[in-house]
């Protein structure tokens, strides 16, 4: 089985890719401070344009971690599945979600502040609208599908067994 | 109308309190066993199971606390919502099943249950058990702390009792609160949470259509005025930069699967086969009340970087602002009611899981057995746990607020490995359990001590949980397959 060495490999890259922020030039931080007029607001001058890419490989490397702890709960005996791999096309479909949201912001911080969608400036959309409800998308794949892909009549009828012996052994 | 504003909000609540308490009396009569008073009988439907998910994630901080943020941050905080989804698709695969499987299987009435059915060990069984009891006091402190502070807030508004002091309130509220999930267990607990969360779900919306009614040009105005101010309050990072933001999202959104008073609740459903009507309906009952996090935060930035509200003293006061002067009296009732929902719907949760671990979990794993009498008891340490968090919120000032924070990023780093992961992997270890459980409480509480946080924003809690999952990983990689009982294979295969 692969999935845990995947796991493994994908929460270690997280875990040095948190551990590079710690070598970013103190100049480049994005510094939140307190707003010049309004005290109980913050505000930021220099924003997240420096730590742009290392964010967006953290980003990518979360997604690698959650798809593999989806993975792990899905996969039956070793194997994933057609829910597996739907649900491995809904990750991949996420990290496109972000690389859109990522290239939106850098062209956002460059000053092309005139694009809105549904209210909202173009890569907060991409957040609100994309990361956050599309994932909807999967579930809906995982319950419409649930008895064919997730929980079988054989697993349920193996299960039923398996009570009905430990509750004769029981008596 | 607009004159009997506090004293419509101080009915709201009053009524509120009162169906809390005949809940309880109702759940009375159905609690007969110890497993009633921990799992419902493990006989929870579809709606009631969705809703006690949804309301326990959703606390008090949902409704204060978030607003505040984004009015402070931006959309900094949002990160900790937008993972909800993605976070419903891990609980989906993770947990649902398998915890509901485990419980059937060893009529488990705990997390700690579950956990030392898969690992055969009450090691892990302590560790988890105490973990639990820690971020409990912790989360529970600062739970009733925030209750008795609305209901104090509530209460001298409406000019009833100007003078009560804060102990007070915290005695006032807490009595309500004992007095259901005493009698009636967790029974009285998932039903006032399907009040409170409907009472959640239905505030939220119509705050939002408020929100979006206060400016002309609705959102796009909102963000046209916070962007003239501040352009990357507006994007997506907001003030805290997208390393931090990113440490919520994978904190919150792998951490959901760790909470043990949230998965506690899948333990409950009645069937397996609701799991697809409960995730999806417990994501949208989720979706509707964050709008209220979102709309009233975006909404109080921009009504004070224009000039036409006041700066605020506090981002706190963000929510409260909002509701009493852009909102229709009625409907302040409404959410200031669910607002105290939130925060009991979250409490109530703790109580029972704290209960669990002082009266079945701890002297299970120290005595190897279960003590006598366990409904009798369980009905005294629910009452002994809530005065000890009592006196914790009031008399040990900034410890509350450590052990508070402690919360979230601790149960994730601790139990998203031992748990979500243990139950799906065979070739998960006890040694790499409690070897996680440990790093998550080094890491944790050692940074809350030396005040030590990594740059860029990122959350301790996530660097906890991106060490603890590594550890338990690679250890039972490099460790040899343990034995897994027959029984527990079957489930572990299903």
């Amino acid at each position: 089985m692969r999935t845990p060495w995947f796991l493994f490999a994908s929460a270690s890259v997280l875990l040095l890719i948190m551990g590079a922020s710690f070598f970013v030039s103190p100049s480049d931080r994005p510094a939140s401070q307190p707003h010049a007029v309004y005290t109980s607001l913050e505000s930021t001058d220099v924003g997240s344009q420096a730590t742009i890419w290392l964010g967006y490989s953290m980003g990518l490397a979360i997604l690698a971690v959650m798809a593999a702890l989806v993975w792990m709960g899905v996969a039956k005996m070793g194997k994933l599945g057609a829910l597996g791999r739907w649900l491995g096309a809904g990750f991949v479909c996420l990290g496109l979600i972000f690389t859109a949201l990522v290239t939106s912001y850098a062209r956002y911080g460059a000053g092309d502040q005139n694009s809105f969608f549904g209210g909202l400036p173009a890569p907060t959309a991409w957040m609100l609208y994309g990361l956050w409800l599309f994932p909807m998308l999967m579930i809906l794949v995982c319950s419409l599908h649930f008895e064919r892909w997730y929980f079988s009549e054989e697993d349920e009828r193996s299960i039923e067994a398996l009570m009905r012996s430990k509750r004769v052994r029981k008596d | 109308m607009e004159a009997a504003r506090p004293l419509i909000v101080l009915v709201s609540v009053a009524i509120y309190f009162i169906a809390c308490m005949a809940m309880g009396l109702w759940a009375y009569r159905k609690t007969r066993s110890t497993e009633d008073f921990f799992m419902a009988g493990r006989d929870l439907g579809v709606l009631v199971t969705a809703f006690a998910l949804f309301s326990s994630i959703l606390s008090g901080f949902g409704f204060v606390g978030g607003p505040g943020l984004v009015y402070l941050m931006g959309m900094s905080s949002m990160w900790m919502v937008v993972c909800a989804g993605i976070g419903g698709v891990i609980s989906f695969a993770l947990i649902a099943k398998r915890i509901r499987l485990f419980a059937e299987l060893r009529h488990c009435i705990s997390l700690p249950d579950v956990v030392a059915a898969r690992y055969e060990s009450d090691s892990v069984r302590a560790s988890v058990a105490v973990v639990i009891l820690i971020g409990v006091i912790g989360y529970l402190a600062t739970q009733i702390l925030a209750m008795a502070i609305v209901l104090q807030d509530i209460l001298r508004s409406a000019g009833v009792w100007t003078e009560i002091s804060l102990g007070m309130s915290v005695a006032i509220s807490c009595s309500v609160l004992l007095f259901y999930t005493v009698t009636g267990g967790i029974l009285a607990s998932v039903y006032t949470d399907l009040i409170q969360g409907g009472v959640m779900v239905v505030a939220s919306v119509l705050v939002f259509v408020t929100v979006l009614t206060t400016f002309d040009g609705g959102l796009t105005e909102i963000s046209q005025i916070i962007m003239a101010d501040d352009a990357e309050a507006m994007g997506p990072w907001g003030t805290l930069g997208i390393m931090g933001c990113l440490s919520w999202f994978f904190m919150f959104g792998v951490g959901a699967v760790g909470q043990p008073h949230v998965i506690t609740k899948s333990m409950m459903m009645r069937r397996i086969r609701d799991i697809k009507h409960i995730v999806p309906l417990t994501f949208l009952a989720y979706v509707a009340s964050a709008l209220l996090w979102l709309g009233i935060g975006l909404a109080m930035r921009a009504l004070v970087v224009s000039g036409a509200h006041p700066a605020l003293l506090s981002p706190d006061a963000a929510a409260p602002q909002f509701l009493q002067n852009y909102t229709h009296p009625l409907l302040a009732g409404v959410v200031f009611a669910g607002l105290l929902a939130a925060i009991m719907s979250t409490a109530d949760g703790f109580l029972n899981i704290g209960t669990a671990a002082l009266v079945h979990d701890i002297p299970t794993a120290v005595l190897g057995r279960t003590i006598a009498n366990r409904l009798w008891w369980a009905r005294i340490a629910t009452v002994a746990i809530a005065v000890a968090a009592s006196v914790f919120a009031l008399y040990t000032g900034d410890l509350v607020a450590l052990l508070g924070a402690f919360g979230w990023g601790t149960f994730a780093a601790a139990l998203v490995p031992v748990v979500a992961i243990g139950l799906n992997w065979k070739r998960a270890s006890a040694l790499a359990a409690n070897t996680a459980v440990i790093a998550s409480l080094l890491i944790n509480v050692g940074s809350q001590i030396t005040g030590l946080t990594p740059p860029l924003g990122i959350d301790v809690g996530a660097l906890a949980l991106a060490v603890s999952l590594v550890l338990f990983v690679g250890i039972s990689l490099a460790g040899p397959e343990p034995r897994i009982k027959p029984d527990v294979a079957i489930i572990m295969n299903a």
